[in-house]
């Protein structure tokens, strides 16, 4: 067998020493004339430092003396180590090592996908009700307060007492009410919200637009189902729960993946939040049937709130991605729905609308 | 194409004559187009991966990047792991961000502003972070160092993160106490701390640099950059006071406030990329190890063009080309370093001090470090 001249550094020291190396029948020969044998490096044991390059000389260590290293130059000798010892020639997922880093990733995202799709939704409800009420309400205040900020928050007499009617008629049939502050916004917008701790918002907008009381009842019920399941709580420790892996994701900044962590998640709290709101009206429903009132009002609402600004509420696409369910599907619950007595009489659905005079 | 070279035995500690002959220098021999198939290839895989895979790309990179890298004609060599990257993140994440960040927010929103705890609060938060950042600038060298490897023998640091950190972190204070005038005295103790516990096998770097110049330099930076500002305040007030005519009149392109906001930071930026050049040259040349001395050439331009450069190559390419910037940082120190003296490689031996078995968690957290 032919012997070629090989850089040798023992592990030991810098030093650089020039060796002989042999291939004997189970290993790399490493001889050093006048120290005689200096290594002997099995086949199995070899490792390459660098992927093999034809123009680069192969450098090699070996398991056995990990700190060692041996520099080979000659490309016909290379070309004879590679019959003896196929592995260190290997690409791509062909290494075992490249196989194995491919299973951890994919285990990982396996993990956080089961996490998102599974852990938060399912977490989220139990934690809600470990945080104390009273935080809750505190947090909520607070967070109410963030919200309108700017916005006045109308308390005329007869407006108040004819929400406060309104609320209490809701909530009469429940054995344990949860915790209500109900209060108008002095804003345009059509739009009513629950936050954590039982905070209700209903604006100005919603009340102008609602063509009766039975109408703002229902969509009070509406808000109540969501205090009652803890949604806003919920809400919160969900957009946590997705921060938090979108994090884990997305560590080192780059601006792609970022913006794609960003985007997922906020499809994902969309349709969590879908389901919430079927939910909440199922138990709006439930409540209205209970006092006896209209439980077909909060269809009517969204259908001719549609009718007036058809793109709004209507296309596919927007209700795919609007936080609510399809009005489609909200009517065709509501057909099956009768009528009931009035929410409020005249006298008190008048004060309520001009609740911010 | 095989040299032939007078065989030499175990025995012979001497340097061979091909040592004696091998140039003493740092050289980067990487090139942009190798470098771009690695680049793709893990742009590809971060995305696939949902950026899982940038551990293992960040390994790939700098595999390429130490391999590139000769030290009297002989590559350095990068024996980090994706796995002891990705391990060390898992832990300082779970360990360290997350209850960082719980206590931030739970505080954030519990603390009642008129509470005095609340001004307290935040001091203690950014301390903190303060600390850590020191911290992890230091455990990402010695990971780094320790995986770093020539001729079969590994780099290292000695010291303690926690000390380094601890320091850094009470330099930061009273920088902003004296309006920047310990800077010089923070970098060269700094510094001086971690050259003098970094190793390369048995052997550690020296620092015997003398901190006046630093200060010489330092003073005409700020005094420059403070009377370079008046200048500014000067001129705009003169504009418009002397000549309303001028800043006022509809075709005049730029605002006063706009021209002193462009002006005021890059004053500021040039006369501190003068000071680095400086400081670069300084601190380098008070370093020696074992018998060799070190000569940086850096210059207010060659800095400023290689930072903004690299700035420019991150944000174009939405931060996947950062491995070119870090190439450039290589070509820059190797080609501007300069090497004097003689050192006997053979007695260096290699170092049984443990190395660190996780990556770099918090300096990846915290987005540090060029590489």
């Amino acid at each position: 067998m032919r012997e070629v001249f090989g850089d040798f550094n023992d592990g030991r020291s810098a030093a650089a020493h020039q060796v002989a190396v042999r291939l004997d029948t189970n290993g790399l020969n490493i001889t050093s004339e006048g120290a005689g044998v200096l290594q002997h490096w099995p086949y199995a044991d070899l490792r390459a430092i660098d992927p093999p390059h034809a123009d680069a000389p192969l450098r090699l260590t070996s398991r056995a003396n990990p700190d060692a290293r041996l520099r080979l130059g000659d490309p016909a000798f290379v070309e004879e180590l590679r019959r003896k010892a196929p592995h260190l020639f290997l690409r791509g997922l062909a290494q075992p090592n490249v196989r194995r880093n491919a299973g951890i990733i994919i285990l990982t995202l396996l993990v956080l996908g089961l996490a998102l799709w599974q852990g938060v939704p399912r977490l989220s409800a139990p934690l809600a009700r470990l945080i104390p009420m009273q935080w809750e309400q505190e947090f909520g205040l607070a967070f109410r307060d963030r919200l309108l900020a700017g916005a006045r928050t109308c308390q005329s007499v007869a407006g108040t007492a004819a929400l406060s009617q309104l609320s209490e008629r809701l909530t009469a049939s429940l054995a344990r009410p949860p915790p209500l502050t109900v209060v108008v916004a002095d804003r345009a917008t059509v739009n009513a919200f629950a936050l954590p701790g039982g905070h209700i918002v209903i604006l100005q907008g919603l009340l102008d637009k609602a063509q009766s009381a039975d109408e703002v009842a229902a969509v009070l019920a509406h808000e109540i189902g969501h205090v009652r399941h803890r949604h806003p709580t919920q809400m919160a420790i969900r957009v946590a729960g997705i921060g938090l892996f979108a994090d884990l994701l997305t560590g080192d900044g780059s601006a792609l993946a970022e913006l794609a962590g960003q985007v997922g998640g906020m499809l994902l709290l969309l349709s969590y939040s879908r389901e919430m709101e079927r939910q909440a009206d199922a138990y709006g429903r439930d409540l209205l049937q209970k006092a006896g009132l209209s439980t077909a009002a909060l269809a009517r609402f969204f259908a001719h709130l549609a009718a007036e600004a058809p793109t709004a509420g209507g296309g596919k696409l927007l209700g795919y991605l609007s936080s609510h369910p399809p009005l489609e599907e909200r009517i065709a619950v509501a057909d099956k729905d009768e009528a009931g007595e009035p929410a409020l009489d005249a006298a008190a659905w008048q004060a309520l609308q001009n609740i911010c005079d | 194409m095989r040299q032939l070279r007078v065989n030499l035995t175990l025995m012979d500690d001497d340097s061979t004559p091909s040592e004696a002959s091998a140039p003493l220098r740092l050289e980067q021999r990487g090139r942009a187009s190798e470098l771009l198939p690695v680049v793709l290839l893990n742009t590809l895989l971060n995305i696939v991966t949902l950026s899982i895979y940038r551990f293992w790309g960040k390994t790939k990179i700098r595999q390429y990047l130490w391999r590139q890298t000769h030290f009297m004609a002989e590559p350095l060599e990068y024996t980090g792991t994706g796995g002891e990257l990705f391990k060390g993140f898992l832990v300082v994440f779970f360990l360290i961000l997350l209850p960082l960040a719980i206590v931030g927010n739970v505080a954030n929103i519990y603390l009642d502003p008129e509470n005095p705890a609340s001004l307290f609060f935040p001091v203690i938060l950014y301390m903190t972070i303060g600390f850590l950042i020191g911290f992890a600038i230091y455990r990402a060298r010695r990971y780094r160092l320790s995986r770093t490897v020539w001729r079969g023998i590994r780099g290292g640091m000695r010291g303690s993160a926690s000390q380094y950190a601890l320091r850094s972190l009470l330099f930061w204070v009273s920088n902003a106490i004296t309006l920047g005038w310990t800077y010089p005295w923070m970098q060269f103790t700094l510094f001086k701390r971690l050259m003098t516990e970094t190793t390369f096998g048995n052997r550690s770097f020296q620092f015997d640099g003398s901190l006046k110049p630093l200060y010489g330099a330092f003073a005409k930076f700020w005094f420059g950059s403070l009377f370079g500002m008046l200048a500014v305040a000067l001129l705009i007030w003169g504009i418009t006071f002397a000549d309303t005519a001028v800043s006022t009149r509809p075709d005049f392109p730029f605002s006063i406030a706009q021209i002193a906001f462009l002006l005021a930071p890059l004053i500021l930026w040039i006369g501190m990329a003068w000071y680095k050049a400086r400081e670069i040259n300084l601190l380098a040349s008070g370093t020696t190890f074992e018998g060799l001395s070190f000569r940086m050439d850096a210059t207010a331009w060659n800095l400023v063009s290689l930072i903004f450069v690299n700035g420019l190559i991150t944000i174009l390419t939405l931060g996947f080309g950062r491995p070119f910037a870090q190439l450039r940082v290589f070509r820059y120190v190797c080609d501007r370093l300069s090497i004097t003296g003689e050192v006997d490689v053979a007695a260096i031996q290699q170092s049984s001090t443990a190395v660190p078995s996780m990556g770099e968690g918090l300096a990846d957290a915290f987005d540090l470090g060029a590489v």
